[in-house]
C-alpha cells in the first residue's frame, strides 16, 4: 500500500526547507513536493526505513550544494524573465499609440528650449528632477504597499523587486556636468540629453509599478495561502 | 561514466517530448518517467531539472499550475503553444544531429 505523508510531516518538510536557506514560500512548496514524493516512495518500498531516515536519503541526492543551486537558477531565471517583461513594456512607450505622449513631451522640451532665457531652462531641469524623485517615491509606496499583503515570502514578487534608486542625487549630479562654466547655463545637447534621460526614468518607474501590480495578481491567484 | 555527460545537451528536448506526449507532469515524475524509459540509463538530478524546468517557463515553453494533491500543494508543468512548435524544432534539430554523428561513427552509410 502507498505510504501517503501526513500534514504534520508535509509541515515538518516546510520547515526542513527553511532551515536549509529557502526563504520563499513558492519554491518550498516545488521542493516540499518532490521530497514528499521521494519519501513516500522509499517509505512505500521499504516500511522499516522511517521518515528520518529516508528523509536523510532524499536529500542527499540533492548534492553537496542541496538546495542553493535551485534557488539560484529560479532568481536569475525570473530576474531575466522580469527585465523582459518590462523592456517590452517600456518599448510601448516609443510605439504606436502609446508614443504620442512621448512625442507630446519631447516637443514640449523642444517648445521650451527656444523660448525659455537660460536660467529659467534650469529652473525646468530642476522642475524635472523633482517631479521624477516624487513620481518615483509614490511608486515605491505603492509597491510596499502591495507587498505588505503577504504574510510569506514569495520568490515571484521578490524577484522584480527594486528598492529606492538614488534617482534625485543621480540626476542632480548628472545636471551638474552638463552645465556650462557659467553654472547656469545649458547648451541645447546637454538640456535635450538630459530631458531624454528625465523621460527614460519616468517611463521605467511606471514600467516597474506597471509589472509588480501584474506579478502581485498573479501571485495572488497562484499562492493564496501566502496572503492569508 | 560518460554516457551521463553526453546525455546532458539532450536534457531539454528530453523533457520537451515528455510534456508534449503527457498533458501535465510535475517535478518528481519527470525524473521517474525518464529513468523508466531510458531504462536508468538516463537518470536526471533533482539539480539538473528544476533549474531546467524554471529556464523553460522563463522563455514561455511551459505554463504551470498548482493543485492540492495528498496534503500538500503540486506543482505541475505543461507546454505552451509556443512550447509545442518549440519542441518540434528541437527534435527535428536533434533528429538531424543524430543523423550526422551516425556518418561520422559509420562513414560507410555516407
Amino acid at each position: 500500500m502507498k505510504v501517503v505523508l501526513s500534514k504534520d510531516q508535509i509541515d515538518y518538510l516546510f520547515a526542513f526547507c527553511r532551515k536549509h536557506y529557502v526563504r520563499y514560500y513558492d519554491l518550498q512548496i516545488e521542493l516540499v513536493d518532490h521530497l514528499a514524493n521521494a519519501i513516500e516512495e522509499k517509505m512505500t518500498a521499504n516500511p522499516k526505513i522511517g521518515f528520518d531516515r529516508a528523509l536523510h536519503e532524499v536529500y542527499t541526492a540533492f548534492g553537496y550544494k542541496g538546495f542553493a543551486g535551485i534557488v539560484e537558477a529560479k532568481t536569475n531565471a525570473l530576474c531575466s524573465q522580469y527585465s523582459k517583461v518590462r523592456l517590452h513594456y517600456l518599448k510601448q512607450y516609443f510605439a504606436i499609440p502609446k508614443v504620442f505622449a512621448s512625442i507630446l513631451f519631447l516637443t514640449l522640451v523642444y517648445f521650451l528650449e527656444q523660448n525659455l532665457p537660460h536660467p529659467t531652462q534650469l529652473f525646468f531641469l530642476y522642475t524635472c528632477i523633482i517631479t521624477v524623485f516624487l513620481h518615483e517615491m509614490i511608486v515605491v509606496y505603492k509597491v510596499r504597499k502591495l507587498r505588505k499583503q503577504q504574510t510569506k515570502e514569495l520568490l515571484l514578487t521578490n524577484a522584480g523587486y527594486q528598492q529606492f534608486i538614488f534617482t534625485f542625487i543621480t540626476l542632480q549630479i548628472g545636471l551638474h556636468f552638463l552645465l556650462d562654466k557659467d553654472g547656469i547655463s545649458v547648451s541645447a545637447v546637454a538640456y535635450y540629453v538630459f530631458c531624454s534621460m528625465v523621460l527614460i526614468i519616468f517611463l521605467t518607474n511606471i514600467t516597474y509599478y506597471h509589472v509588480s501590480k501584474q506579478v502581485f495578481e498573479k501571485a495572488i491567484i497562484e499562492y493564496p495561502n501566502a496572503f492569508v | 561514466m560518460h554516457t551521463q555527460s553526453l546525455y546532458k545537451g539532450c536534457l531539454e528536448p528530453i523533457i520537451l517530448q515528455l510534456l508534449k506526449n503527457n498533458d501535465k507532469l510535475y517535478g518528481y515524475q519527470i525524473t521517474q518517467m525518464v529513468k523508466q524509459t531510458s531504462q536508468g540509463k538516463l537518470i536526471i538530478t533533482e539539480g539538473a531539472l528544476y533549474p531546467l524546468l524554471h529556464k523553460l517557463e522563463e522563455k514561455g515553453l511551459v505554463q504551470t499550475e498548482l493543485a492540492y494533491v495528498d496534503n500538500r500543494q503540486r506543482k505541475y508543468y505543461m507546454l505552451t503553444d509556443t512550447g509545442i512548435q518549440e519542441t518540434k524544432t528541437t527534435l527535428t534539430e536533434l533528429k538531424s544531429l543524430i543523423e550526422t554523428l551516425q556518418l561520422i561513427i559509420n562513414p560507410s552509410l555516407a
